[in-house]
């Protein structure tokens, strides 16, 4: 999205201080495609060749035998599966409940917001750990189905409280005044006003719930026991089981070991190039909702 | 007296509200109830950072021991030295993460051309999904002596090393925090990358035609914008200041760096390895004081922040 | 009177008949129970086990598995106690002793002692093993779990191994004593040992990552009269000194001093590999083994964890002589395991789970667990030798993974069985301690104490004062090792600060806790 310099034209600071910028970007971006490289190209080579070429600009001889390993496993389907669906369905339920909670408390004129948002809050810091939370979650009758991937964690006050400020700072407070004036409710309002103005942070908002979703395994690790609706990342934590060393005396005595724990090193760079490639796809459609916020703002202008 | 005129004053001015934006409390309310469940309903564990707990005696019954928890910790030998460390280490990524991710957008900005930005964006953010150990993992590969690329730059510019740069006390928080912005500096910029676009068109159109150039467009436009998301996002991350996340500083832990490395995670991580049972209600305890010490931050800097800005969580 | 008294004796006999008929008949009855135990990344589910099925045609109990991934353990185990939500049984499952204790003592767990008429193998082990007994008998003389147990101290011990293809190019022996230890460090430092033409790409001492206090100290310390009593006295930190028998903390004493020099002169000399004390995987390890060849020296169970069919290469050794004691230290009791297999109070028919149990302690049901059903899973061969059958042998994953598939007991350690004997364990793949070890069970023996000690029950508050000081003490030792072992500090000057640096840190305190354990062990020895 330019900013418009179509009326004047840019100076030399200006042109100066995009070639640096654009020159600081370029170096940035060096330095983060690397690694990425080499998490691709790991994921191909042969485990005990990664350190006699650290550097590793290609795959060292061509290996798919992690990826062998990997897809081996039926249950990656089943996994690719359920996580869609909990992503997917989560996502939805969690931008309603951010946009219900976040929305009233944008608006000046809600008495209680300062209240609100610290009761909101005060559950960042104070949980009263695993046990209660787990018996409140299982005498609701969560345990071992669909709805518990989707109904705690339904909201994230941190998410919440970022749409507030986008709320509160990109919506026009005359805007909502004219429209209460004309009678609009406050549903209608939210509704078709401010939603349509704030694509930009639902997009993103949709993004980060959406990857917590994705990534999420410690939730189906303690209240999902049968194996059908496991989401991906809790396979891929039992390819990847992490070795104990102090445990592993008895185990150790087996000729294989050592070829084992190379494959397990390969594997982990399978495990993330398998989990991260759906996300790294998505965004450049989400990239779309960046620019209608401004569309709008741009037509009210 | 005063004190009772104004609550109900505060009570009076509630119903109105409740009355003028009904729909504003409905809408509220399964949010309210969301968190009364799942949030205060179990609160009631919090106890056990004050009793024994154990598995088998359950939450309300375990015996009851006060803050004897919380002595042993602060008696530490190392207590003294686990806050500096921690609240270093937390400060200083502070410091970069902030402003960091909002250069980047910014930068971002300027690249005009659309698929590509958002092929690099995407790029940008992709090591977020790195898991800690394949992280740590590069970390160690790309710093080891002899072998790792970083070195082996460093010694073809003539940098030399006397030292492998991980078994280093005093480079551990440099490797910490910069690994820490490769990973997340994309990702975070997102937010910034919004509410930038967030920004209505016409106030540019209007600088423009006053002939304010890019840069002051920026300053006096773009960056006033994203002022209060700053703020929020500063003031919400003070409330993690206590909170530096124990994988991560385990994984790049050494025998050698343990001066500055050791935080309270690992240092809680530890007692329980060295424990042959697990110690249940000393974490909780610890982290009931990281909780208390975090909230106490967040609310000070909330303050400051509404004093001097009128941005503020409440 | 004779006919009527033989009459009599005659339906008494029809009748006991009948009766233990009707008896043997309700215990085999089809009853269903649930067990937990760990899931493996290497074998299916224990519900489809080929091993179980067998057991539950024999038993009549049909076992749901409920397999939980040792990584969420922690957590299962929390939501499981907490919701009341417990199974039957815990087979295989990690309780520690001090957990076993606490549960069994609330009644959780049950009572073994209560059932013991059902269990006549456990009983007869514990007849033959009195040490073991003790170790299974809580202070408050409650047995709450089935143990796992295996004699074969090869496999239950920590070993050094050398790097034989470099000591035959070099014309060296296998070093004996710790000063030949010290010489061959030196021509493998100083010459050529891989023959590749470089004489400075050779590490002598090559040891894993993060493993230098737990592991490569600890082997060191039966050399040093700081480990006679084997892993689970090094890990609480104390030792028994003989002189004034006594229980002494192991990093203030003048032993630990000499010990700590020999490593420093090691360090100093440029043996070990420089990143001994950072951050480097086990890839790097095995690529320095494998492919670069400049490991001489390092130590694990088993040679081939450096890289498949590195014990071909490497030698074993299992502790030197010529310091002030000759005991292996990192060495395990043949009990390893207190809690292996657990009922719970939940579990509705206890007598039959007992047994259930009890029968893989028995000669019959040793057999079964480790070498399975002749015909099936083994054969015996023409000299009357078990051997497992070709399909085990020559699974992918190598012959323990073979058997693993069929569920045999041989995979994972703490496992609730007797296992057979290390021989006939060794011949059922074909193999010996020398082949797989590169040492012997007679070799390995001459270094094992006769008391090597389980791991101690905390009672009262001891738990506290442990908590309350271990974990700094531990890491101020930490910190301190690697200054003097690298030269940083060194002993004339800092010692003495160092030591009373230590006693301030609650030495005293937990030297009490120790102590007490150890006499109420030394009692329930006697």
């Amino acid at each position: 999205m330019s900013h418009t310099n179509n009326i004047i034209k840019p100076t030399p600071t200006d042109r100066a201080f995009r070639y640096v910028a654009l020159f600081v970007l370029l170096v940035v971006m060096v330095l983060i495609t690397y690694p990425l490289l080499f998490v691709i190209n790991a994921s191909f080579t042969d485990p005990l060749q990664l350190y006699s070429s650290p550097l590793l600009l290609y795959p060292k001889g061509f290996n798919f035998g992690s990826y062998k390993i990997t897809f081996a496993n039926s249950d990656i389907w089943i996994g690719y599966r359920n996580s869609l669906i909990y992503t997917l369905f989560g996502t939805i339920v969690n931008i309603v409940m951010t946009v219900l909670g976040a929305y009233p408390l944008s608006r000046k004129d809600f008495t209680g917001r300062n209240v609100l948002t610290f009761f909101y809050s005060f559950t960042m810091f104070f949980s009263g750990g695993l046990i209660p939370y787990y018996l409140v979650v299982s005498g609701l009758g969560l345990v071992d189905n669909l709805w518990t991937m989707i109904i705690p964690g339904a909201v994230s006050v941190y998410n919440m409280i970022i749409m507030r400020t986008f709320f509160s700072t990109n919506i026009p407070t005359e805007l909502e005044e004219a429209a209460k004036i004309d009678g609009c409710s406050n549903g209608r309002l939210l509704l078709s006003i401010v939603l349509p103005l704030s694509t930009p942070i639902l997009a993103v908002l949709s993004l980060y719930y959406g990857v917590d979703h994705w990534n999420g395994y410690f939730h189906a690790m303690i209240f999902l026991n049968d194996r059908n609706r496991y989401p991906l990342q809790l396979f891929l934590r039992e390819i990847l089981i992490q070795n104990q060393m102090n445990d592993m005396l008895q185990i150790a005595t087996d000729e294989k070991y050592a070829q084992r724990m190379m494959d397990q090193l390969g594997l982990k760079y399978v495990v993330i190039v398998v989990s991260t490639l759906p996300i790294f796809i998505i965004y450049p459609f989400l990239q779309k909702f960046f620019n209608k916020g401004v569309l709008i703002g741009a037509l009210k202008g | 007296m005063l004190y009772r005129y104004k609550s109900r004053g505060a009570l009076s001015q509630l119903r109105r509200s409740m009355v003028r934006n009904t729909g504003l409390y409905l809408m509220s309310l399964p949010v309210v109830i969301y968190f009364i469940i799942f949030s205060y309903l179990p609160m009631y564990g919090v106890q056990i950072a004050f009793r024994n707990y154990s598995l088998t005696e359950g939450i309300t019954t375990s015996p009851w021991v006060g803050i004897d928890h919380l002595r042993v910790f602060y008696q530490s030998y190392y207590f003294g030295r686990l806050i500096k460390n921690t609240l270093f280490l937390s400060v200083y990524s502070l410091l970069v993460s902030i402003p960091a991710p909002i250069i980047l957008a910014l930068m971002f900005q300027e690249v005009k051309h659309k698929k590509l930005r958002s092929v690099l964006q995407a790029i940008s953010y992709a090591p977020n999904f790195f898991s800690t150990v394949v992280a740590c993992g590069m970390i160690v590969m790309f710093l080891a002596p002899n072998t790792g690329v970083i070195p082996t730059l460093l010694e073809a510019l003539g940098v030399k090393l006397n030292s492998s740069i991980l078994t280093n006390k005093d480079t551990f928080r440099h490797i910490y925090v910069w690994s820490g912005i490769w990973q997340s500096v994309g990702w975070s910029s997102l937010i910034y990358t919004a509410a930038i676009s967030g920004i209505p068109t016409d106030q540019y159109e209007a600088a423009a035609i006053e002939g304010a150039s890019h840069l002051q467009q920026i300053i006096h436009i773009t960056l006033p914008n994203l002022a209060p998301t700053i703020t929020i996002l500063t003031i919400l991350a003070m409330g993690g200041v206590m909170s530096v996340g124990y994988e991560k500083v385990y994984l790049l832990q050494n025998d050698l760096n343990l001066e500055t490395s050791e935080v309270i995670s690992t240092y809680v991580f530890k007692t329980g390895l060295l424990n042959k049972k697990p110690r249940y209600s000393f974490s909780a305890m610890v982290g009931l004081f990281n909780s208390v010490v975090n909230l106490i931050l967040l609310s000070s800097v909330n303050l400051l922040s509404r004093r001097i800005s009128e941005t503020s969580l409440w | 009177m004779t006919r009527l008294l033989s009459i009599a004796v005659a339906l008494i006999l029809a009748l006991s008949m009948l009766l233990s008929c009707a008896v043997a008949e309700s215990e085999n009855e089809p009853i269903e129970v649930t067990i937990v135990t760990y899931s493996w990344d290497v074998k299916g589910s224990a519900n489809t086990d080929w091993i179980w099925q067998k057991y539950e045609e024999m038993t009549g109990i049909h076992v749901n598995w409920t397999e939980i991934p040792q990584s969420s353990a922690e957590e299962k185990k929390m939501t499981m106690f907490a919701s009341g939500d417990l199974p039957d049984a815990f087979f295989q499952f990690d309780f520690s002793v001090d957990e076993l204790y606490e549960y069994g003592q609330k009644g959780t767990f049950i009572n073994l002692n209560d059932f013991d008429d059902y269990t006549p193998a456990l009983n007869a082990f514990f007849e033959s093993d009195k040490a073991a007994k003790a170790a299974c008998v809580m202070p408050d003389g409650g047995i709450y779990g089935f143990p796992g147990v295996s004699y074969n101290t090869v496999g239950n011990s920590l070993r050094y191994y050398i790097n034989g293809e470099w000591l035959d190019r070099l014309n060296l022996k296998v070093p004996e004593t710790l000063d030949e230890l010290t010489a061959t460090f030196e021509a493998f430092k100083t010459q050529d040992a891989n023959g590749n033409g470089d004489t400075d790409d050779e590490w002598p001492i090559y040891i894993r990552y993060r493993s230098f206090g737990w592991a490569f100290e600890r082997a060191f310390e039966g050399v040093f009269g700081l480990g006679d009593h084997g892993n689970n006295q090094c890990d609480t930190g104390f030792y028994l000194e003989d002189s004034t028998d006594t229980i002494e903390y192991i990093y203030t004493s003048e032993k630990c001093k000499a010990m700590w020099q020999q490593f420093a002169e090691w360090w100093a000399a440029g043996y070990f590999y420089p990143e001994t004390f950072g951050n480097f995987d086990y890839a790097s390890w095995v690529t320095a083994g494998k492919v670069d060849d400049v490991v001489g020296f390092f130590q694990w169970a088993h040679a081939n964890f450096l890289y498949d069919g590195a014990s071909q290469v490497y030698d074993g050794i299992n502790q030197f002589r010529g310091g002030i004691s000759e005991k292996m230290s990192y060495l395990n009791p043949s009990l390893s395991t207190v809690g292996a297999g657990i009922i719970t109070n939940k579990c509705k028919y206890p007598e039959r789970m007992a047994k259930w149990f009890d029968y893989f302690y028995s000669d019959e049901g040793r057999i079964f667990t480790y070498a399975g059903i002749e015909g099936e899973t083994y054969f015996v061969d023409d000299d009357g030798v078990m051997r497992y059958t070709d399909d085990i042998m020559n699974y992918d994953g190598g012959w323990q993974l073979g058997s693993f598939q069929y569920g045999l007991f041989t995979y994972g350690g703490g496992v609730p069985s007797l296992e057979i004997d290390t021989d006939a364990m060794f011949a059922l793949h074909y193999s010996s301690p020398e082949q797989e070890f590169g040492t012997s069970v007679e070799d390995c023996s001459q270094f094992c104490d006769d008391d090597v000690w389980p791991a101690f029950i905390a009672i009262g508050d001891e738990q506290a004062v442990i908590d309350t000081y271990a974990t700094d003490l531990d890491n101020y030792v930490t910190e301190s090792r690697v200054k003097f072992v690298t030269g940083e500090w060194n002993f004339e000057e800092d010692w003495d600060a160092y030591v009373t640096q230590l006693n301030s840190m609650g030495v005293a305190e937990l030297q009490a806790v120790r102590q007490a354990q150890y006499d109420r062990y030394a009692a329930a020895q006697q």
